[in-house]
């Protein structure tokens, strides 16, 4: 038992932190997301310099060889800085499938350009009907003697519109919301029959619908076993989990003290008004807040390393349900601090609220994730 | 950074496991469930089951686990700090960490050597004597002594209101006079350890008083729930020797026991509502348990933290506020839960005397339920860093408030 990091850990902690606060200012941020692409190319080849990018692949393919908790204290860092270059999207989840599912070949084809940072990717799990349940599929994948032929539209795939390759799950066989018969393909995204409809999304990261629409694919593209793809895509979603709710803590951390500071230097009545005691105590619950979502990303983190299974399901569920509770007390109460100033786009407090926002519900809400706490 | 045991840590964890099957006897574990109870698992000691479950502790020598080896102590690191309570937790054996092995003994040990000294050492480490800490005034700044009703004296006592404690030089000692108010355990206490102001002096001191001395009286401060270990106390012209004035400075705060771990006890609790509630098919009862669980999960999780993490001094004060208001929160939320759970079993509350031949009224789990969730109701008003401390949710907060963030 142990809660201390290793020095290599607390090297890329820092350097992750150093990138934020002397590189990644705010006002550039929103020059940023103004664009058409949304994110930065050049801050990804940074993060491709400093091996951010290759922090959770195995080494035999130039990978770093992290472990969870690399991976919490990466993305608690970027949390702080409300980094919008599409990490999560290509490296944790389309990367965290091919790492999860894939076969050598597979991993050697897709995941250096990954790491390189000159390949973008996104995970296509998400259907209109399906709400958070993964196996929820009416996109079928239809077999035959060259491979497979996909039809189906799929929702909200984050950093669809630059996404050079797709990982899209779709239905091999069984009923709709079956978890076996799941398959997961890997695609280019500019495949015929391959068509997107971008757009922005809460918290200024791009997503799009993708309809596929005869999409032939050959078997080399399959990931996993046919039919067989609901575990790698459960436990992906949940490494995901860990990292934008890292994420979430990293923001949450930014704002009460953001808050804190403002407070002590806008007045009314005369005097700051962190002098007032019914503010300072909403500040202290807002730190409270933030303590217990760490606590239990520690916890979090350190389970997925013990393996992956049923403690770290629930870890994560719990982990997720704490960061949607927290995540909402401390975002509104940090714009409610702010007073009117809270509301605009000008400060960056309503932007990391925005951030929580879209955090509690990606990959299931709180909801969904005390339902599945209780029955694992 | 890994939650799993070492291999000695695990070999511990199973001799802890094997000495609590030994000498932990079930029928008692009703006395275990006190948790944030501390007074009363005081006044419980001296029931056999506990007698024997203490004397097994001193024995093996886990009695006063937190102190040095050479204090009678054991050593041990944080992590086998946090097995044991672990282990004892989840069996339900009452944890040796009280008012008198917390805070009076570390208080002892850095006095100078003496035979007083070191009997009343020795005393506690055999759990011996039980020891209440006399400070809060009726008319104190300290908004805990505040909460106690105004002007209230001890009828008959002759003790002089709105008057501070103080002790008068005279002869070879002092005559110690005045009020306390909020002395946990006090009504179960043999000893006291008084803070009072130190006449021509201009300085306060710590004194030892017999609970039973001369000119002292004591009643009881009705709680909530049904607990009487609190008391007032009256102190008239109480003799009280020169050597029993402690070197310990009274601006120096008395020494931070070590962390008592609750999330243990509460998952418990929990595990069982979770199951009742599964056999009930009471989805929103469920749904409660589930929602705490993942608190209780928080709770430990910061538990862990501050006993393991190596943060700054500050950030660890800041913790230990934290872990107080939030488990007291949490406490408060997990018996309101259990006694809800209860329905109309929580209505009868023959909790007098009269009525301990009568039997019991519908479900035999139900009195001590409801006791934990009116005593938790209190206990969450007054957030206690520590066993026989306590400080309201709302000064702790404007603490954190001082600390954490410079206001």
């Amino acid at each position: 038992m142990d809660f201390s990091f290793s020095e290599e850990q607390t090297l890329l902690k820092d350097s992750v932190e150093k990138f934020v606060q002397n590189d990644y200012g705010f006002d550039g941020r929103q020059k940023v997301v103004r664009t058409t692409q949304g994110f930065s190319s050049t801050h990804w080849s940074t993060f491709a310099e400093l091996g951010w990018l290759s922090v959770p692949f195995p080494e035999n393919v130039g990978g770093f060889g992290g472990k969870a908790v690399d991976m919490m204290l990466l993305m608690e860092q970027l949390g702080r800085g409300l980094v919008v270059e599409p990490y999560v999207a290509t490296v944790v989840l389309a990367g965290g499938a091919i790492r999860v599912g894939g076969s050598a070949a597979q991993q050697a084809a897709y995941l250096p350009g990954i790491i390189d940072g000159s390949k973008q990717a996104a995970l296509a799990y998400a259907e209109p009907q399906g709400r958070f349940n993964l196996a929820d599929l009416v996109t079928t994948a239809r077999g035959d003697a060259n491979g497979y032929v996909l039809n189906g539209l799929k929702a909200v795939v984050l950093n669809g519109p630059a996404a050079d390759f797709l990982v899209v799950s779709a239905r091999t066989s069984g009923g709709q919301r079956d978890r076996d018969g799941v398959s997961l393909f890997i695609l280019d995204a500019k495949a015929a029959g391959v068509s997107r409809r971008d757009y922005p999304t809460v918290d200024a990261f791009r997503a799009s619908e993708v309809t596929l629409k005869d999409v032939r694919v050959g078997k080399d593209a399959l990931l996993g076993a046919e039919g067989k793809g609901y575990p790698i895509l459960e436990q992906v979603i949940d490494e995901g989990i860990l990292a934008v709710g890292s994420e979430a803590v990293g923001c949450m951390e930014v704002l009460y003290k953001n808050t804190v500071e403002y407070t002590k230097t806008r007045e009314q009545f005369g005097q700051p008004i962190g002098k007032f005691q019914v503010l300072q105590h909403r500040m202290v619950d807002m730190f409270m807040e933030h303590e217990q979502s760490k606590s239990l990303m520690y916890m979090a983190a350190m389970k997925m390393d013990e393996g992956y299974g049923d403690a770290a399901k629930k870890a994560i569920s719990a982990f997720k349900v704490q960061v949607g509770n927290s995540g909402r007390f401390v975002g509104q109460n940090a714009v409610q601090l702010h007073g009117g100033m809270g509301m605009t786009d000008e400060l960056n407090i309503g932007h990391y609220f925005k951030r929580l926002t879209v955090i509690d519900t990606l990959f299931g809400n709180i909801d969904f994730h005390l339902k599945r706490f209780g029955a694992l | 950074m890994k939650l799993v045991l070492d291999a000695p840590d695990s070999a511990f964890e199973a001799e802890v496991r094997a000495f609590v099957a030994a000498h932990w006897q079930a029928d008692a574990e009703v006395l275990g469930r006190t948790d944030g109870l501390h007074a009363e698992l005081d006044a419980a000691a001296w029931t056999p089951p506990l007698r024997r479950w203490f004397d097994a502790l001193v024995t093996r020598g886990w009695s006063v686990p937190y102190w040095r080896r050479a204090q009678g102590g054991t050593d041990w690191g944080p992590v086998r700090r946090y097995v044991f309570q672990r282990v004892l937790a989840e069996t339900g054996a009452p944890l040796p960490l009280n008012c008198s092995t917390g805070i009076v003994g570390p208080v002892l040990l850095n006095e100078p050597p003496s035979a007083d000294t070191n009997l009343r050492l020795e005393q506690i480490r055999r759990f011996e004597v039980r020891w209440s800490i006399a400070a809060s005034e009726p008319h104190d700044e300290d908004p805990l002594a505040k909460a106690d009703v105004e002007d209230v004296s001890i009828a008959g006592s002759g003790a002089p209101e709105r008057t501070r404690t103080v002790a008068v030089p005279m002869g070879t000692g002092f005559r110690l006079s005045g009020r306390k108010t909020w002395v946990s355990g006090g009504l179960h206490a043999d000893l006291l350890l008084v803070r009072a102001e130190i006449a021509g002096a201009n300085r306060s001191g710590w004194f030892v008083v017999p609970a039973n001395a001369a000119g002292v009286r004591s009643e009881a401060v009705p709680m909530m729930g049904s607990s009487h270990a609190l008391a007032r106390f009256e102190f008239v012209d109480v003799p009280v020797p020169r050597r029993d004035l402690l070197r310990h400075d009274p601006k120096v705060p008395l020494p931070e026991p070590p962390l008592r771990i609750r999330s243990s006890r509460l998952k418990k609790t929990l595990d069982g509502l979770r199951s009742a509630a599964d056999a009930s098919d009471e989805p929103a009862d469920r749904s409660a348990a589930d929602s705490l669980l993942i608190q209780v999960a928080s709770l430990e999780a910061l538990e862990l933290r501050q006993l393991l993490e190596h943060a700054e001094i500050a950030q660890r004060r800041g913790m230990a506020s934290v872990l107080a208001i939030r488990g007291a929160e949490i406490g408060q939320a997990v018996a309101a839960l259990r006694a809800r759970m209860l329905g109309y079993h929580a209505v009868p509350f023959p909790d007098d005397l009269k009525f301990h031949n009568e039997g019991v009224f519908g479900d035999e789990t139900a009195l001590p339920a409801v006791r934990q969730a009116l005593f938790d109701r209190a206990f969450s008003v007054y957030a206690a860093e520590r066993p026989g401390d306590a400080t309201s949710i709302e000064a702790l907060k404007d603490r954190m408030a001082r600390e954490i963030f410079g206001f």
